[in-house]
């Protein structure tokens, strides 16, 4: 599962197939969720536009798919 | 302190070396240091207040908490200047950001001093005149802003319809004139151009003939939402 993601995955794909990464975006303070251009932006140019490492960010967004990741809350209010 | 300089403060202009003297006079003088509060928001303003040496920074306090910088008040310039006219509040919090001489004349004493030197009147006035035409400026900006998210809004709901990825953004794939967006957003085909202009020469958008391509959306994305820059 974990190869499925790459830098060129839709954002707005990656939160609807999987729920669970949404708090990792909100944890990075990205206005991606929710976002009505979600659907035209690849996770390269969203990490981009945040300044963020696309291979650290694929790599939490992997772990949480397979739930490696327990410590989600912390990003939350 | 030298005075020299605050004989040239706008509050003064106009008048001769000996009235400007005897007004001095008529001040209190207190000194502050660093991080001191030389009024608190909410108080009661009792004085005219002139730096004459230092700065200070006044801030106001919004209602979710937020402190907000409202302008730095160095020296020669004043603040409180209401108090000769108005009784009220200091809509504002004076904290000395570098160790400041400060002057203040309280109301009687500066209300007596604009009766015998008229021109000391005036020149309050005009330093009023002066904040409320930034504040109108301010408030311009602010209607702008609004516009702009306007539009920008508009912008993004086109492509979330009808968008369509290409090599450079996204474009709306709609025959969709300038006019159309001044209907959509309830304003004229005068801004719509100048905004539109605006973000062209930004490289936010593209705009063509009848067709609006979007360069950088999350640029689009930040002023439709109030975003903070990442």
């Amino acid at each position: 599962m974990a190869q499925e993601i790459t830098g060129k995955a839709v954002v707005a794909d990656i939160v609807g197939r999987w729920p669970q990464t949404i708090p990792v975006f909100i944890r990075h303070r990205m206005a991606c969720v929710g976002c009505s251009l979600a659907a035209f932006g690849t996770l390269e140019e969203a990490t981009r536009v945040y300044g963020l490492d696309l291979a650290d960010f694929v790599n939490e967004l992997d772990n949480v798919i397979q739930g490696i990741n327990v410590d989600l809350q912390e990003g939350l209010i | 302190m030298p005075e020299a300089p605050l004989s040239s403060a706008p509050l003064f202009e106009g008048l001769s070396a000996a009235d400007v003297a005897a007004i001095l006079a008529a001040a209190h003088r207190r000194r502050y240091g660093r991080a001191d509060f030389v009024c608190h928001q909410g108080d009661p303003v009792d004085a005219v207040y002139m730096v004459a040496g230092g700065r200070v920074r006044l801030t106001q306090l919004e209602v979710d908490g937020q402190e907000v910088v409202i302008r730095f008040i160095g020296p020669g310039d004043i603040f409180g200047a209401v108090a000769a006219f108005k009784v009220t509040q200091f809509p504002v919090s004076g904290e000395v950001v570098e160790a400041s001489e400060v002057l203040a004349w309280d109301r009687a004493t500066m209300v007596s001093l604009i009766e015998r030197h008229p021109r000391l009147g005036q020149n309050l006035m005009a330093i009023l005149s002066g904040r409320i035409q930034e504040m109108r400026e301010r408030i311009g900006d602010l209607q702008t802003q609004r516009v702009e998210r306007r539009i920008a809004r508009a912008l993004l709901r086109l492509a979330q319809q009808a968008g369509q990825r290409t090599a450079t953004g996204i474009l709306i794939n709609l025959p969709l004139s300038r006019q159309d967006l001044a209907e959509m957003t309830g304003t004229t085909l005068y801004t719509v151009s100048r905004v539109l202009s605006q973000w062209e020469a930004d490289g936010i958008v593209k705009p063509g003939r009848e067709r609006v391509e979007i360069l950088r959306p999350h640029a689009l994305v930040t002023i439709a939402e109030d975003l903070p820059s990442p």
